[in-house]
Order: structure tokens, then C-alpha cells, then sequence
């Protein structure tokens, strides 16, 4: 059975668990705002505006993936370097102990692998030995798509009849998504141009024009400056939205492959977009050694 | 009307008759006119679009003008004429034999010696006066009638460079804009003001917020509509603002404010009404108040028009090409390393000139 079919079929599943697990939520949440987080609607209906999904609320996935898309067991660090008997994690992340230690996943790749091409494989590999000066992530630059989306922090939908706004907490990125497909990106951007329409009751959203400077996740998963991302967004029940996205990258991929995974509804305190600004986090990295008296 | 909609616009009604009695009007409503403002399909007033408020006019109003806050056609075309110029000197080619030394001192808004790097091409601030509800105006401040803000409360002082007195030490050291962590200026405020360039934002609505996409830094302000303050203790950049409806308004009130982003130097108990009103299609009359009672003794307010601004906002990803801070820092610790080896050189100079002591002899 692909990684595909197996969602379908466990979808319904979670149509069940998730409608009772969220209403057990709604009940024991904290006291809520005057205005309700999103419209209560019949049983198994979609709350709708526009005559389409209302996606609107804060949204998050319940995965690993931002560690490594594709499927992988625990392991002491992202970067590693050779030690006595096994490899242990590189100089400047020991300190972190377990907290530096990355959790399993199941992977989101359809098919478990990515199909690179042999020589982006090769780079693949050495992005990882060198995770550490290479993710963008910790530079708090821009994730860029797909990976803002599953990041461990949520992001906000802000959707009208005719406005769809993607909010992220990491690094408050922005986008927005074109119904009026405005032609090819004028400029290479770190968040891209993302144009969407309507198939049916899902949401198909292009993204292109994003530069390759970002990354797919921490464990090196990289592509280069012509990705095509071919996002579809559904919602299954009105607090859980099946994600696919199918990435084209002739000059990385030997073919076009597809990630797939569910992001889940923020309820009460919790549906509330944090702020990340996390460029003046990384300060000490990028500027210490120009202080006047660097820190010791 | 469907059953949705109906909801939707009951909802909306009784937001605002809640919002009525909490008696917060930021200012005087605007004036009725034939303009039917839409309605979203929340029931909501329609603000969505992306706006700008690029002008020449300034928060704080020329001591000239006095208790004007009109100004005559003579006056805007003077104002106008006078920024033409200044764009197209600003677009004249530069000799590139010129060194940074050689530029003009004063070349205008600000600018002087190697600061007029910005030609005008890479700067919009807006061409054209201020209007609203057509009237040109001499500032945004409308109250106190002499559109400036009201003086500092005694013992409070204005901010001024002192905090920038170890600028170069540090990247701490220096301004949030030069760290991209937010504009400088005031762009995502509250309250939202103009600068040199990017004066663009975008509204989007759903059922309960209001996000304001700021172009400067890719901030976002979130509105929580119809939800209460925290009341944590905690201060998120842009501080803490929550939002309702009345009738064709929506009233953002912003308090929690964070020091980092204090304005004027009010922050701890600064509160800030803003009131959004779509007065045309593409005209949004945004009025503010502004109160501190630690900071000034009386409210101060006033008003400006967003007018829809053409195409969409491209990304600022301001950090991710911020070569400006590490280059700063970089030049800092170079003027530090010439600075120790010239007081090095001195201190030889000054020991190879000290006459030698006569042998044999002793200190007394």
C-alpha cells in the first residue's frame, strides 16, 4: 500500500477521533474570547466563506518531519562527528545533552525516500556533516515553502472570500496566496509566489520564484532555485486539514515526489499565533566575535 | 440573505453594541457622506486591501502653521513643488570621482555628508499632502490644536541619542532597524506612521482577527476581535491589541506595549485607540488617540487617510541580507584596532623623546 492510499484510509479514522478529541478540548479549555476561534458548525459540516473551506485558525502539524522528512529513527544529534565506538554529536552541541538529541518519525515522503540525483544525494550528505553552519534555520533565516509549514511552531490562516493570508510564527513570515495568478515571480524571494485555486473544496496552491538558499528540513534536505511546490490543502473535518505537496526540481530530483502529513486546529489558549522574532536570538552566533570585548 | 450571512451580521451588531457602551471612540466619527462602505462576508466592515500612507505630511505639525491644521493651495504647492525638486536633484547622476566627503552637506530630509548615499530612486515617502475628506492637512495631529505632541510630563524626558551612546559595541548597541528587528520609524506602530520608504500594508480579515501585514520587516500585527487584553505581564513586540466593530469601524486598542518599542519613550502604561473607517474605495480614514498618563498630562490625537496602493507587497527579508551590521561592527573594531595603535605609537613616541635620566643619580 503507497504512503498514500494508507492516509486515505486513515483519514476516516481520524475524522472520529479527532471530532470527539476536540470537543473533550473545547470543554476543558480556559475561559474563551467573545468572539469564538471559528464558527461552530452542523455535525460534518465545514464552516465556509467565499462558498469555500474556511480555513481560517492556527494551525499546526503533529510531526517530526521538520527534523527529517523523510523516515528516521532517534539519534544523538543532527551533526555528528566520529567518536571511539560510535559517532557522538558534534563539539558545540554537547552541551545541549538530550535536548540536542533528534526524535523519530515516521517520514511524510511518499514512498519513504527522496529520489535525488546522484550528485545532489552527495550534497545531501554533506549538508549534514556541516548541519550546524548550513541551516538556514539557525541563522533565523526565511524556512521557505514547504517547510514553514511544518515546522514545530504553528502558523494562521486569516481567510475571507476573497483574501487567503498564511501567517507563520518562526521569523513571522508572511504570504499570500494569488487567486489572480499574476504570471512568473518577478524576483526570487525566500517565501515565494504562491498562486491558488480552487479544485473543488481543495485548496491548490503553486508556489515558485523561491531562491535556494532554504532548506527542506534539518537533515539536509535541500533543492535548488526551481522548485515547484504544488501544495493541496483539505480539510477533513473542521480541525484537520490533509496536506500534500508535490515538489518538482528537475535539477535536484530525478523525479517529482510528493510529502504528505495532516496539520491540526489550535484550540483555546493555545490558538493564539505567538511571536518568533528569532533574528535577535541569533546575535551572539552571527555578531559576537565583532563586540568590543568579545564574551569568553 | 442567507442564514450565514444573517448570523454573521447578527454577530456583528452586537459587537458593536457592546463596543458602544465601552466608550472608547478614539475621535469624532467621520463625516456622513454618500459613500455606502462594504461588507464582508463575516458581516464585517471591508477593509481588506493593501494600502499605503506614503505623504509629505508629518505627525507633528510645523511651528508655522500654528493652530492650523488646514493648509491653503499656495501652501500645498509650494510643500509639493518643493519635494519635485528635491527628488529630481536627488536623481541626477552622481560624478563618480565625487568622494563621500565632497557631497552636499544637506541634501535634504535629514540627509547630510555620507548619509545622501540614498539617491531618490531608492526612497518613496510619499509626493503629495495629506488629505482628509479632501482637506489638506498641515500634520496628523489634530488635538492639541497646535498639532504637536503635548509637553513631557515633569521629571519625564523625550528619548534621545543617549541610548545610542555605545552604538558599535554591540549589536544590541544599535537600533532595532539596523538588527531587522523592526522598522525604524514607527511603520507597524501602533500608531502606524510613514517613513522614507515602504509605506505599504495589507489588511486581511477572517471571523476574529485582523491581520495588518506591515511591508518593514515582514511584520504582522494580529488583531484578536472581540477577545480581552492579556493580562499576563507580558509585552509582544507591537504590543497587545484587540479589535471590535462599530457600525463601519473597526477599533483596535493596543496596550502591554514593550519598552523596545516605546513611543515618544511612552511604553509601560501607554494605550493607543486606532479606528479604521472605509470612507471611499479606495480611501480607509484611520484615526488614533494616543494616552500615557506617566508620560504626558492630556491625551494627544489625529487622523490620516490610507489610499489603496497599487500591485502587492514583496517580501522585506531584511535580516537575511543585513551585511549593514556586521559591516557597522566590523568598522567599529577596525577604528578600535587604528585607535590602540595610534595611542601605541604615541606612548613610543613620548618614551623615545623623554630625555634619559643621568647615571649614578637617584629618583628623589
Amino acid at each position: 500500500m503507497t504512503r498514500g492510499k494508507f492516509l486515505n484510509k486513515k483519514i476516516k479514522v481520524l475524522v472520529l477521533v479527532t471530532v470527539a478529541g476536540s470537543v473533550a478540548a473545547m470543554s476543558m479549555s480556559h475561559a474563551q474570547p467573545a468572539a469564538a476561534p471559528h464558527k461552530a458548525s452542523a455535525a460534518g459540516a465545514l464552516d465556509r466563506v467565499g462558498g469555500h473551506p474556511n480555513f481560517s485558525g492556527v494551525w499546526s502539524v503533529m510531526n517530526t518531519a521538520n527534523w527529517n522528512i523523510e523516515p528516521h529513527l532517534a539519534s544523538a544529534a543532527l551533526e555528528l562527528r566520529p567518536g571511539p565506538v560510535v559517532p557522538v554529536p558534534a563539539k558545540a552541541i554537547v552541551a545541549l545533552g538530550a535536548v540536542g538529541s533528534v526524535p523519530a518519525g515516521m517520514g511524510v515522503v511518499e514512498g519513504g525516500k527522496i529520489p535525488y540525483k546522484p550528485e545532489a544525494l552527495a550534497k545531501k550528505q554533506d549538508n549534514q556533516k556541516h548541519y550546524l553552519e548550513r541551516d538556514p534555520e539557525v541563522k533565523c533565516d526565511l524556512a521557505g515553502l514547504p517547510r514553514a509549514n511544518y515546522m514545530s511552531l504553528p502558523f494562521q490562516i486569516v481567510q475571507s472570500a476573497k483574501t487567503m493570508l498564511f501567517s507563520y510564527e518562526y521569523d513571522g513570515a508572511v504570504r499570500d496566496v494569488l487567486f489572480n495568478d499574476p504570471g512568473p515571480a518577478p524576483i526570487d524571494s525566500w517565501m515565494g509566489q504562491s498562486v491558488g485555486k480552487w479544485d473543488g473544496d481543495t485548496l491548490v496552491v503553486t508556489v515558485t520564484g523561491q531562491n535556494d538558499s532554504t532548506w527542506l528540513d534539518r537533515a539536509g534536505n535541500f533543492h535548488s532555485g526551481d522548485m515547484k511546490v504544488v501544495e493541496r490543502w483539505t480539510m477533513v473535518n473542521e480541525n484537520t486539514i490533509r496536506y500534500e505537496a508535490e515538489i518538482t526540481d528537475p535539477a535536484t530530483f530525478t523525479r517529482p515526489w510528493k510529502m504528505s502529513m495532516f496539520m491540526y486546529r489550535r484550540l483555546g489558549d493555545d490558538a493564539r499565533l505567538q511571536q518568533f522574532k528569532c533574528v535577535e536570538f541569533v546575535e551572539e552566533l552571527m555578531y559576537g566575535d565583532l563586540r568590543k570585548e568579545p564574551l569568553k | 440573505m442567507n442564514t450565514k450571512k444573517f448570523i454573521a451580521m447578527i454577530a456583528a451588531a452586537a459587537m458593536s453594541a457592546l463596543a458602544a457602551s465601552a466608550a472608547l471612540a478614539a475621535g469624532a466619527s467621520p463625516a456622513a457622506g454618500t459613500y455606502k462602505a462594504p461588507v464582508n462576508a463575516y458581516g464585517q466592515p471591508d477593509l481588506e486591501g493593501t494600502w499605503t500612507n506614503a505623504t509629505l505630511t508629518v505627525l507633528e505639525r510645523p511651528k508655522e502653521y500654528g493652530d492650523r491644521k488646514g493648509m491653503t493651495d499656495e501652501e500645498v504647492k509650494k510643500v509639493e513643488g518643493e519635494d519635485a525638486k528635491l527628488v529630481a536633484d536627488g536623481n541626477a547622476p552622481t560624478d563618480p570621482k565625487v568622494k563621500t566627503t565632497d557631497l552636499p552637506h544637506d541634501c535634504g530630509r535629514g540627509f547630510s555628508g555620507a548619509g545622501c548615499g540614498y539617491n531618490s530612486a531608492w526612497i518613496d515617502p510619499g509626493s503629495t499632502i495629506m488629505r482628509v475628506n479632501g482637506e489638506p492637512r498641515s500634520s496628523f495631529i489634530t488635538d492639541p490644536a497646535d498639532g504637536r505632541l503635548p509637553p513631557y510630563k515633569a521629571g519625564v524626558t523625550a528619548p534621545g541619542m543617549e541610548q545610542y551612546a555605545h552604538r558599535g559595541e554591540n549589536p544590541e548597541n544599535m537600533t532595532l532597524a539596523e538588527r531587522c528587528l523592526t522598522s525604524f520609524g514607527y511603520s507597524a506602530g501602533p500608531v502606524m506612521l510613514p517613513l522614507l520608504y515602504n509605506n505599504n500594508y495589507e489588511i486581511a480579515q477572517s471571523r476574529d482577527t485582523v491581520a495588518i501585514v506591515v511591508e518593514m520587516v515582514h511584520d504582522v500585527r494580529m488583531i484578536h476581535i472581540g477577545a480581552k487584553h492579556r493580562t499576563d505581564g507580558e509585552r509582544p513586540w507591537m504590543g497587545d491589541s484587540i479589535g471590535w466593530y462599530e457600525g463601519p469601524t473597526l477599533v483596535v486598542e493596543t496596550t502591554n506595549f514593550p519598552r523596545a518599542t516605546a513611543l515618544r519613550g511612552a511604553w509601560k502604561d501607554l494605550k493607543v485607540t486606532e479606528r479604521f473607517t472605509r470612507v471611499g474605495a479606495h480611501r480607509v480614514l484611520y484615526q488614533f488617540k494616543v494616552e500615557d498618563p506617566s508620560t504626558w498630562d492630556r491625551p494627544w490625537s489625529g487622523e490620516y487617510e490610507f489610499t489603496s496602493s497599487k500591485g502587492r507587497i514583496f517580501e522585506y527579508a531584511c535580516h537575511e541580507g543585513n551585511y549593514a551590521l556586521e559591516g557597522i561592527l566590523s568598522g567599529a573594531r577596525a577604528d578600535d584596532a587604528a585607535a590602540a595603535e595610534k595611542a601605541k605609537a604615541a606612548v613610543a613616541n613620548k618614551t623615545a623623546a623623554a630625555p634619559a635620566a643621568p647615571s649614578g643619580t637617584k629618583k628623589q
